[in-house]
């Protein structure tokens, strides 16, 4: 990877300065009364972390702009969201199509991912552990697993 | 009083209640080492058939259950990098190093000995001692509690190695997480923004397991795409040994575990003593402890032994010291006692003063019971060790798609809410982009570990108070934990410059 | 049928209804031919689950269908509650049901129902339990020193409570405000902490349930009152809430209640079954065991009770300005 300017690592501060901002002045005024009858303010410690967060991002920025050398710097890229997608959609199937189903196809999109490409190999582990943990679950430990189109 | 432990040992020492106490451990194992799901599962699926069995046979057996279960999560955490609970979090921290390293066995090995070292200690503490130690720990009021809470946050230092800033604002961002959910002293809801399933905060183990081991899968799947090499995926989970010393402790190592090891089973036991605090806290506890009073603080991080053998000392310890305020006082410290409490009460040994003049001799063999876990602790241990050596040698490449798979399940089973499961996928992406800043997720975890017992206990010490924030200082235990904090913070800052490194904090990411 | 989202339930839902009138007669006759699923709105291993499980386990031998106890804890038990509400109403699904979610809940926090119509009471076989306890230490004798205490010197008398709007909380309250009373509240997530840090001498006195009881029993703590409407078999000189002449009492409730609408006749096979595990003497000594309090009303009057301790609780709630009532 290209050891990338250290502006990287600035916006990185710049971020979270945001972020804390965001919480300090929009989140927490929205997201938390504050009562009458208390004599404590709910909002008193989330503030006063949300200001120490703040504080800290600008005192990261002061070291990383004082810093001299180029620091190598991971960016997000597309590849990345390969898996939190099929994670996602995991989850939006697990209910409607059931753990066996959505855990299969997820699992079989994940090995692909890692690198398995024989189709059948892929396909036989996905299926067998679904339903392996499947009857693990619901079998063994009688905890509830959703049972969708199968049950 | 020998008369009736010779007649409790008797009662103990039979075949069945042998084979109860190994089913319920590796039944424990086999649960943890499935991230997600914690003993507690399995205590709760045993707890009906437990009313049939006598209670120093049922409550042993549970209890087993639940050390199984602490010691089974390390497994996949060691391996690879996949804790399913924050004190294995902690375990991990230097446990994966030493795996990446080829030591997998020895990490695994010191897991199960300081464990071991850890319950023992803190049964044998539970033993002699459960009445006073337990009288001692109610001087412990919200001041102290939350006194004690600041000096534990000063581990974020331990675990973010020369990022000082970075582990500070890591933990403060857990610590706002934490804060999401009903405020308990005001009874007021806090940016949960009328999502109902906020209503009790965000859920621990998903958020954790999705920062820390989902974040994982993410950022490997990452890797592997990137790079188009095929040998990639045909790599083991871990790698083989190269030496026989890899996969034991040496004797060279030998004084630097069994020093960690005491410091974490201490904390532990101190830590299971105070109702309320729980494994988590002792684990993290444990591991910045060793790393202050090491020789070489360097090598944590980087696949210490200490490192790994402290916070499974102090998290092993917690279990039965847990005991001393349920048995003594009725009063439960985390949820694995809250069970123990039912199972307890439904025996009909209502726990508290009079449980020791009232049920001697069971008493007696509850404690013998558990002594007869710590022995089945080791053979079985080192079977699971065994075991994961085979399972270490499949490609990462099919085990992370199966841990994602048992990860979900885990999780979805945990709380029966599809929420939970997309907590944890959103804290998954969330730990990702995190440590590609270079912030350790960890420290997050420790953050929202810590936050909620601070500030509960900090405002219930307010409200005590009548609003003056003068007990904390006035108060002896509680100011003893702030002149500790101090001193510790000094402490470290003194030793950063005579080292003369980590001039600049911020400037190494603990990656 | 488990745990489906808001709009999965409602399809499934649907499908059932058509199911329903194109077969009619099937289901009620056989019921129940499938196992049922009952939900309950705590973590494994509590005082709640556990008698849940004793009276399901005995009630499953009568019907002759397993129960499959479903721990779903979630938003202070709410979500439990949400996913019954909107379940199908064919006696499949079912839950613990208490006065805790269902008569205070509403009023502290938006909920996803509306308790007076999105369920069915099918019984209530037990009550919670709220002692006001004092360190045997403690200057005060009766609950009228108590009070008195507190009327002298407002807000200097700390009370441990478990939560802010539980019935711990509420049945103080109304104590203190009945008799121009102010009593500094602290709430500790539960009532073992609470007790403990009456132990310790942290606080003035803990609004508690059973887990008191040991200390109680080894003389450290004095029980002043208990807020319900009973008698507790051990301590028979414990003068209750209404004979200390208080017109009032906590109606604090535990019973189990199924999805609305369901067929009357389904609703008589359920009630009928629990009722008769209430008999089961092993359920007798797991209520005993955990010092909860077995009362018994049919699916009738477990309606009438919702209805007036959600009304109760209500005004209680309102009179203290908190929850949906609060005053910013």
């Amino acid at each position: 990877m290209p050891p990338a300017p250290r502006t990287g690592a600035l916006l990185w501060a710049l971020i979270w300065l945001l972020g804390a901002a965001l919480t300090y002045f929009v989140l927490i005024p929205a997201g938390i009364e504050e009562p009458s009858y208390a004599t404590q303010s709910p909002g008193a410690f989330p503030k006063a972390i949300a200001a120490l967060i703040g504080l800290l991002a600008l005192a990261l920025f002061a070291v990383e702009w004082l810093r001299l050398q180029p620091r190598l710097d991971r960016r997000v890229g597309a590849r990345f969201l390969v898996t939190p997608a099929i994670a996602g959609l995991y989850g939006l199937l697990l209910v409607p199509a059931g753990f066996i189903v959505a855990s299969a196809l997820s699992l079989a999109a994940m090995l692909f991912v890692f690198g398995e490409r024989r189709p059948l190999f892929g396909a036989a582990i996905a299926v067998v552990t679904a339903v392996a943990t499947y009857a693990v679950f619901v079998r063994l430990l009688g905890v509830p697993l959703p049972a969708g189109v199968l049950g | 009083m020998i008369h009736d432990i010779a007649q409790a040992v008797a009662l103990v020492l039979t075949w069945q209640a042998v084979l109860w106490i190994t089913l319920g451990y590796s039944f424990g194992s086999l649960l943890g080492a499935i991230p997600g799901l914690t003993g507690i599962v399995g205590i709760a699926l045993l707890l009906p058939l437990s009313y049939y069995l006598p209670p120093w046979v049922a409550i042993p057996m549970l209890m087993a259950i639940s050390k199984g279960s602490s010691f089974g999560c390390n497994i996949p955490a060691i391996l690879i990098n996949t804790p399913g609970t924050p004190a294995a979090a902690a375990t991990c921290l230097d446990g994966h190093q030493l795996a990446l390293q080829g030591r997998s066995g020895k990490a695994l090995k010191a897991n199960l000995y300081a464990g071991l070292i850890g319950d023992t200690f803190s049964d044998i503490v539970l033993i002699f001692s459960a009445g006073l130690l337990a009288r001692v720990a109610l001087k412990f009021g919200p001041a102290e509690y939350a006194s004690l809470m600041v000096f534990a946050l000063t581990v974020v230092g331990a675990v973010s190695t020369g990022a000082v800033i970075k582990g500070v604002m890591g933990a403060a961002l857990g610590v706002l997480l934490g804060v999401v959910g009903m405020d308990m002293i005001t009874g007021v809801s806090r940016l949960t923004f009328g999502v109902i399933e906020l209503g009790d905060g965000i859920a621990m183990i998903p958020l954790m397991i999705g920062l820390l081991a989902l974040s994982e899968i993410f950022l490997h799947a990452e890797k592997l795409l990137a790079s188009r090499d095929a040998d990639q995926g045909r790599v083991a989970t871990v790698p083989p040994p190269r030496h026989p010393d890899d996969s034991r402790i040496t004797r060279d190592e030998v004084p630097r575990f069994a020093r960690a090891t005491a410091i974490g089973a201490l904390i532990g036991t101190v830590v299971g003593a105070l109702p309320g605090i729980g494994q988590s806290v002792a684990a993290f506890v444990g591991y910045g402890e060793a790393r202050r009073f090491s020789p070489n603080p360097e090598a944590f991080g980087r696949g210490s032994i200490e490192g790994v053998a402290a916070p499974e000392a102090a998290a092993s310890a917690v279990n039965g010291a847990n005991l001393i305020p349920l048995l003594a006082l009725g009063i439960p410290g985390d949820v694995v006692a809250a069970v123990l409490l039912g199972a307890l009460m439904i025996q009909g040994l209502a726990p508290g003063p009079l449980l020791f003049e009232q049920h001697r001799v069971t008493v007696f063999a509850l404690y013998a019971g558990m002594m007869i876990t710590n022995l089945i602790h080791w053979p079985v241990g080192l079977v699971f060790i065994r075991a994961s050596n085979l399972v270490s040698r499949i490609r990462l490449a099919h085990m992370m798609p199966v841990v994602f798979i048992l990860c979900v399940a885990g999780t979805f089973a945990l709380g029966n809410s599809v929420f939970d499961v997309y907590v944890m996928i959103i804290a998954g992406v969330g730990g990702a982009v995190l440590r590609k800043g270079g912030f350790a997720p960890v420290t997050v975890v420790i953050g929202f570990i810590l936050g909620p017992l601070l500030e509960n206990s900090a405002r219930q010490a307010l409200l005590l108070s009548q609003g003056s924030f003068l007990t904390f200082i006035t108060r002896p235990i509680s100011l003893f934990f702030l002149v500790l904090t101090a001193a510790s913070i000094v402490g470290s800052f003194l030793y950063a410059r005579q080292r003369g490194s980590a001039a600049i904090p911020g400037a190494t990411t603990s990656e | 049928m488990r745990s489906l989202p808001r709009w999965s339930r409602a399809a499934l839902a649907a499908f059932g209804a058509l199911g329903a009138v194109a077969f009619p007669g099937t289901g009620t006759a056989a019921y129940p031919e499938k196992p049922i699923t009952f939900l309950v709105p705590f973590t494994a291993g509590g005082a709640t689950d556990l008698t849940a499980r004793a009276i399901g386990k005995v009630a499953a031998k009568d019907l002759g269908q397993p129960m499959v106890i479903v721990n779903k804890p979630g938003a202070g038990g709410a979500a439990a509650l949400a996913e019954l509400a909107k379940a199908a109403p064919d006696g499949y699904t079912l839950a613990t049901f208490n006065a805790i979610v269902a008569a205070i809940g509403p009023h502290m926090r938006e909920m996803p129902f509306d308790a007076k119509k999105d369920f069915t009471p099918i019984m209530n076989y037990g009550a919670y339990t709220t002692f006001i306890a004092v360190r045997a230490a403690a200057p005060w004798k009766s609950l009228k020193d108590l009070v008195e205490y507190a009327k002298a010197n407002p807000k200097v008398l700390t009370a441990g409570i478990s939560a802010i709007g539980a019935s711990s909380h509420l049945g103080m309250a109304r104590l203190m405000a009945e008799n121009k009373a102010e009593a500094t509240f602290v709430p500790f997530g539960g009532g073992a902490p609470a007790v403990a840090a009456l132990l310790g001498g942290h606080l003035g006195t803990a609004v508690v349930s059973g887990e008191i009881l040991p200390h109680v029993r080894s003389g450290e703590v004095r029980l002043l009152t208990l807020l319900q409407d009973a008698k507790v078999k051990e301590f028979p000189d414990l003068k209750n809430i209404r004979e200390l002449g208080y017109d009032w009492d906590l109606n604090s409730w535990l019973g189990i209640a199924g999805p609305p609408g369901m067929n009357p006749a389904v609703v008589k096979t359920l009630e009928q079954a629990f009722t008769k595990a209430m008999q089961d003497p092993e359920f007798k000594d797991v209520m005993e065991k955990l010092a909860m309090l077995t009362i018994y009303h049919d699916s009738a009057t477990a309606k009438t009770v919702l209805d007036k301790s959600y009304d109760e609780f209500g005004a209680i709630v309102k009179t203290l300005g908190i929850g949906l009532y609060t005053k910013k």
